[in-house]
């Protein structure tokens, strides 16, 4: 088993799935980080207030505010915050890639392989 | 879009070709008729003419005292005759009338006339001179003249006949090249229209079938994210047991087999989603040799092949995750080329303003038949073929500004790719 060194940090994970959410949590947990779970957009944004993380892991489809309306109220809290996003197509084309050319921290679409993510949270949690 | 344009107006430039020549030989044609036509006038015309000869002579001979003619007028019906008579020969225009000159065919009878017209001269001003007193040799003159006239008239109406015959044909060739003109131009419609069809029909079906993959692909793009965000649970639920210590031989296996099989189930919808247009490029400027290093990593390579790799670089900016899966595309495509046989893949790389890259492979050339076919969505000849792999490539590349080409023998896909990343914004 190869062991990846990682730093803790506080991440928060939006996603609508509260599978994928809690599978997510589990395995960061194992690492050793803080994770801060948020099933929607308007709960992302308040525990983003709230609690300030390192990086956020954020899926675009969701149900109520969608991942490009979140990611400007996040922005508009915190103009570096970290945001990766972890949704690879929607329907809705155009919005998708604004939130492409917004999510500075780049794209992992899911299935995510966790060498991948650990190297994203070591390059661009804060 | 552009070869059916060009198609068409090449059918529409070939059709009006064929109505302006029919029009221009029918003007011809129509032309040659009236020339015909006024020959016939002329030749006709030479018997009112030496008739005219005749009555005026008799006028002269037959006016008693002041009214009594001086033949002035007898000699200019005479020259008039002559003149119409040199005018049907020479041909040329008279009074507006245009007329070609006689025909070879008809100079022997032409001849005749002229012959029998000097006659007639000859006689008409003997009689003109000779003394008029004796009324008994004026009638024998008269009765000379009017029988060499008569035979003029009789040689002048035969050669009208000659003519006139010959204008009948002319006019009949003439309904006949109107009625062969007008069948041609009928079948050349309904050929160009069965072309226009036909053109249309195929572009419809390819329409159709066009709209059927867009609509296969916004229903994979709507079912992607949900099929993903299982696939990614398993992923999550692989790596926190694989951290949990199931490192041990016989988990550790069995959780391989479940990431390679969430890669590959992965891989298959990204195949889905790529042969549609929609999904925006993530752009880095990134080494070429380092995306194929990643893709000949991805594909389960056989003892039997032996992989090429170019010596040199190249930096381009695109989006590697794409490029990455073109890459792994082809390379899968040459693999399943050569088959069981030992072989070969080389990829080449040469760098410039666009960056080329060619995967030659050993294995046999692409039947002519399907070289048409290959970028085609759904062709495929593999058992397990989604038909999607080379179409998800072209897109792939088009969105980046590049191409894909291929040719035969050996079989070498091309890739050209711009250095810069111009990709494509605009999504469909």
């Amino acid at each position: 088993m190869i062991e990846i060194p990682v730093k803790p940090k506080r991440i928060l994970v939006v996603d609508d799935d509260h599978d994928f959410l809690e599978s997510m949590q589990l395995l960061l947990l194992d690492y050793g980080h803080e994770v801060i779970p948020a099933s929607n957009g308007k709960e992302a944004v308040e525990k983003y207030a709230e609690y300030g993380p390192d990086i956020v892991l954020l899926d675009f489809k969701m149900p109520g505010i969608d991942g490009y309306e979140t990611l400007l109220h996040i922005v508009k809290l915190d103009s570096d915050a970290r945001v990766v996003l972890t949704s690879a197509y929607a329907l809705d084309d155009a919005q998708y890639r604004r939130t492409v050319d917004m999510s500075l921290s780049g794209l992992l679409p899911k299935p995510i392989e966790f060498a991948n993510l650990a190297k994203t949270i070591a390059r661009h949690a804060k | 879009m552009a070869r059916l344009t060009y198609r068409i107006t090449v059918l529409v430039t070939a059709q009006i070709f064929l109505i302006v020549t029919s029009f221009l030989i029918m003007i011809h044609f129509e032309s040659q008729l009236n020339l015909a036509g006024n020959v016939v006038n002329v030749a006709g015309e030479n018997r009112v003419l030496t008739i005219l000869v005749r009555d005026e002579l008799r006028d002269k001979l037959f006016q008693e005292g002041d009214q009594a003619l001086d033949g002035s007028r007898t000699l200019a019906a005479l020259d008039a005759l002559e003149s119409n008579i040199l005018f049907l020969k020479e041909g040329g225009t008279s009074s507006g009338i245009e007329i070609s000159p006689l025909s070879p065919r008809f100079e022997g009878d032409w001849n005749l006339i002229w012959n029998m017209f000097g006659q007639y001269r000859a006689e008409i001003l003997e009689c003109l001179s000779a003394d008029n007193t004796d009324a008994v040799a004026v009638i024998t003159d008269i009765d000379t003249i009017k029988y060499t006239g008569d035979r003029l008239v009789a040689l002048s109406d035969e050669l009208t006949d000659k003519l006139s015959h010959d204008v009948d044909v002319l006019l009949s060739n003439l309904i006949l090249l109107q009625v062969f003109l007008g069948i041609t131009n009928v079948v050349a419609h309904i050929f160009l229209i069965f072309l226009i069809w036909r053109i249309f029909s195929r572009h419809t079906a390819e329409m159709v079938r066009m709209g059927k993959i867009t609509a296969v692909g916004e229903l994979a793009v709507a079912m992607a994210h949900d099929m993903k965000t299982p696939l990614g649970i398993i992923q999550n639920s692989t790596s926190l047991i694989r951290h949990r210590g199931g490192d041990s031989d016989a988990v550790g296996s069995t959780i391989d087999r479940m990431e390679r099989a969430v890669r590959k189930m992965s891989h298959q919808i990204d195949g889905i989603m790529n042969s549609v247009r929609n999904v925006p490029l993530v752009m880095s400027p990134t080494s070429v040799s380092d995306m194929l290093g990643r893709s000949v990593a991805y594909v389960d390579i056989p003892d039997t092949i032996r992989i090429s790799m170019p010596k040199d670089d190249a930096l381009v900016t695109c989006d590697p995750a794409k490029m990455e899966m073109v890459f792994a595309n082809l390379l899968l495509n040459a693999i399943q080329a050569i088959g069981n046989d030992d072989g070969h893949v080389i990829i080449r790389l040469v760098d410039g303003e666009t960056v080329t890259i060619e995967f030659e492979n050993s294995g046999p050339p692409i039947p002519a038949s399907h070289m048409t076919s290959l970028f085609e969505p759904l062709f495929t000849t593999k058992l397990q073929g989604t038909g999607l792999g080379l179409v998800s490539c072209r897109n792939i590349m088009e969105q980046h500004g590049g191409s894909i080409s291929v040719s035969n023998d050996p079989v070498v896909f091309t890739l050209r790719l711009p250095k810069s990343g111009q990709a494509e914004r605009g999504g469909d």
